[in-house]
């Protein structure tokens, strides 16, 4: 099946390219070494033929959109069903404009860790809701029969469940795991903001990497994306200490449920989130 | 917030946040003498404490 | 030789640590780092550490001094000197080398930094020659040789069961006699890494850069980084630093911690000018430091082929790649690579 889907991905970037639809495809190609696929900007039709689609295919192209956000420039991009809802984080953001973009959506089998080749699929694909994407100009690849065989918010409520002085020892250990190169900020859709708070000079975070700073970086990075994380797992992937980055996003996401009802961030174009819009219902637990 | 100071162990009594006017003076005078003793209670934190102090 | 089992390798650790303090690597959760090694430490004796051993000798944060201000005067306090004696347990050859170009940069031409200095001094080095090549690595294109260490005091290599342990120095020479009754004397049956997966060719790739910092090379292979500082950190022999005060009232700390030129306020000037603004700026800046500038300055390419950059890269950005395609940017030609298969 991935072969047939490469074959169809250059033959539709090709004729994008060819007849001026877009300037530029992104897509992924072969790295060195079997687990490497490596994202590849395609601008000549020619170099169409470099693109590929395989289990290996990770990354979110959608980031780099905001590479080219002032270009003006029209771009193709593959998206597999996390990705698909970074594109709609990236348009509800109003990072992107919407005929800018030309959107080939992947039916997701799930894919696999091309840091842990070995797993036989990746940790965050195992609790995916949306294997289809959820926008896009045009779809490739069977309809994927798959179940996700763990729950959205497994492993939250055990840290919940733990003592204080636990829960701080844990988190603790974790935050002396950072160097802080800032991956899960720089891979992160949601992280839009054209100069970061981290980025401002040390006025908030200095650079020594130190427990405290760390742990002020981590809180603040989950808590700046607060109802707006689409749960790709981008961050926890490229972490490169394998910090599970994901358990300070998903405890957010799941307070929000319970605060102000079930949402999925950037499933539908039409559906804000909950921080971005008032209701007269909202929940008023710090009034 | 607090919801995600709990989450990494620190007490969220530590962090509040209330709607006062500027005309509330007396509530914003409760509110933070009900806060002044809600630490008191606490005692100082040790959590998230820089070792360069 | 002396030879020695294993399963043994903590009796002779625990030896050295009576009178220092010995560093091994140890598997946190996934990422092998060097840690100080305390009763029960699984010591990694396969692949390499994930976090280079630099940190041991340039921290990633490193008090240099506190300072205190009165009035109108200011007070410098030095730290006390720690002067006590360190072991790196498990250094591979091509960290070593690493090293070599650390010691460039902190101890010569009329720069000699303290801080780097004194712990370079107090620490004896026990390389591990590695008898299998990562799937990421390519030190033999940087001209390293897996199955040697010189500079380490005492060189060891694993056969099997077996760890053989050679003393290189006098100080390699009284760290062995101290566990003389652990070891027995014999040979190793050892084999360097072959097989490399990864190889790139870098003879006469230097003086070519030179003319090509305008090409539109730069602008097309910089796309898929994202800017984090990852291949920067894990690398070996990044060195780049940011020096800061950090005051607290009347008194503060300087620190030096760990810069990285794929970052925005790398090179950020205090009017707010960045001569490197953007993302192509600061590709370049990484690969021409380690291909060019360095060359030029210490006559060593300042990649020692780990492999850590590309294995740990968000967007797998490969090393061995750049320099195969600058080469023919450059038009000197595919260069010396045997086709992998």
């Amino acid at each position: 099946m991935s072969n047939e889907l490469t074959t169809q991905m250059r033959e539709l970037a090709k004729k994008l390219l060819e007849e001026e639809k877009v300037q530029m495809v992104i897509g992924w190609e072969k790295g060195s070494l079997p687990y490497h696929s490596t994202p590849v900007f395609v601008t000549n039709p020619e170099d169409a033929q470099k693109l590929i689609w395989d289990e290996y295919c990770a990354n979110n192209l959608a980031s780099y959109l905001l590479d080219y956000r002032n270009s003006g420039m029209k771009i193709a991009l593959f998206v597999k069903g996390c990705d698909s809802r970074a594109i709609v984080r990236l348009l509800q953001d109003q990072q992107i404009n919407r005929e800018n973009v030309y959107v080939i959506g992947i039916n997701c089998p799930g894919i696999k860790d091309n840091f842990n080749p070995e797993k036989e699929i990746a940790e965050r694909c195992r609790d995916c809701t949306h294997p289809e994407p959820v926008l896009y100009d045009e779809i490739i690849g069977e309809k994927p029969d798959r179940a996700s065989d763990k729950e959205r918010f497994e492993g939250i409520e055990e840290i919940e469940n733990m003592t204080p002085d636990e829960k701080y020892q844990f988190w603790q250990k974790e935050y002396d795991k950072c160097i802080r190169c800032f991956a899960c900020r720089n891979v992160c859709p949601g992280c839009s903001c054209r100069e970061c708070i981290f980025d401002q000079g040390q006025k908030w975070l200095e650079r020594r990497v130190v427990s405290s700073e760390n742990a002020f970086y981590h809180l603040t990075r989950a808590l700046h994306l607060a109802g707006r994380c689409i749960e790709c797992g981008e961050c926890e992937r490229v972490c490169p200490m394998n910090i599970p980055i994901m358990k300070l996003n998903k405890k957010i996401a799941k307070d929000i449920d319970s605060l102000f009802g079930p949402y999925e961030a950037a499933v539908n174009l039409e559906e804000m989130p909950p921080l971005g819009k008032y209701k007269e219902e909202d929940p008023e637990e710090f009034m | 917030m607090q919801r995600l100071l709990e989450y990494v162990g620190i007490e969220p009594e530590r962090f509040q946040a209330r709607w006062v006017s500027g005309s509330e003076a007396a509530k914003f005078a409760e509110i933070v003498t009900s806060l002044t003793e809600d630490i008191k209670a606490l005692g100082p934190n040790r959590k998230l404490r820089d070792d360069h102090e | 030789m002396k030879i020695i089992n294993v399963e043994k390798i903590p009796e002779i650790i625990k030896k050295w640590q009576n009178d220092c303090e010995v560093f091994v690597p140890v598997d946190n959760e996934g990422a092998v780092d060097f840690i100080p090694w305390s009763e029960g430490s699984k010591i990694t004796l396969e692949g390499n550490s994930l976090v280079p051993p630099k940190k041991l000798f340039f921290p990633q944060t490193e008090t240099l001094y506190k300072y205190e201000t009165k009035g109108q005067s200011a007070n410098v306090i030095a730290l006390e000197e720690k002067t006590a004696q360190r072991i790196i347990f498990g250094i591979r050859p091509c960290d070593l080398k690493s090293l070599e170009m650390l010691d460039d940069v902190f101890l010569t031409k009329g720069f000699v930094d303290p801080y780097y200095k004194l712990k370079r001094e107090n620490t004896a080095l026990v390389a591990l020659l590695c008898a299998e090549a990562c799937d990421t690595c390519f030190c033999t294109s940087m001209n390293i040789d897996p199955g040697a260490a010189s500079g380490a005091d005492i060189v060891a290599c694993k056969s099997g069961e077996q760890l053989g342990l050679q003393a290189q120095t006098e100080k390699g020479e009284e760290l062995l006699n101290k566990v003389s009754q652990l070891t027995t004397e014999g040979e190793i049956d050892f084999k360097k890494a072959g097989n490399f997966k990864l190889q790139a060719d870098i003879e006469g790739l230097a003086e070519k850069l030179k003319e090509h910092f305008e090409s539109p090379y730069w602008e097309a292979a910089c796309r898929k980084c994202i800017g984090c500082g990852t291949c920067t950190y894990l690398c070996p022999t990044c060195h780049c630093f940011d020096i800061n005060s950090n005051t607290r009232g009347d008194h503060g700390i300087k620190t030096r911690c760990w810069d990285s030129c794929m970052f925005s306020e790398y090179t950020l000037m205090a009017g707010g000018h960045n001569p490197r603004p953007g993302k192509k700026e600061r590709f370049r800046q990484r690969f021409l430091h380690k291909l060019q500038y360095f060359p030029e300055r210490y006559n060593k390419t300042a990649c020692v082929g780990c492999g850590r950059c590309l294995a740990k890269c968000p967007a797998i950005v490969d090393i061995t790649r750049i320099i195969t395609e600058l080469r023919e940017v450059t038009g000197i030609g595919t260069g010396n690579v045997e086709s992998v298969s």
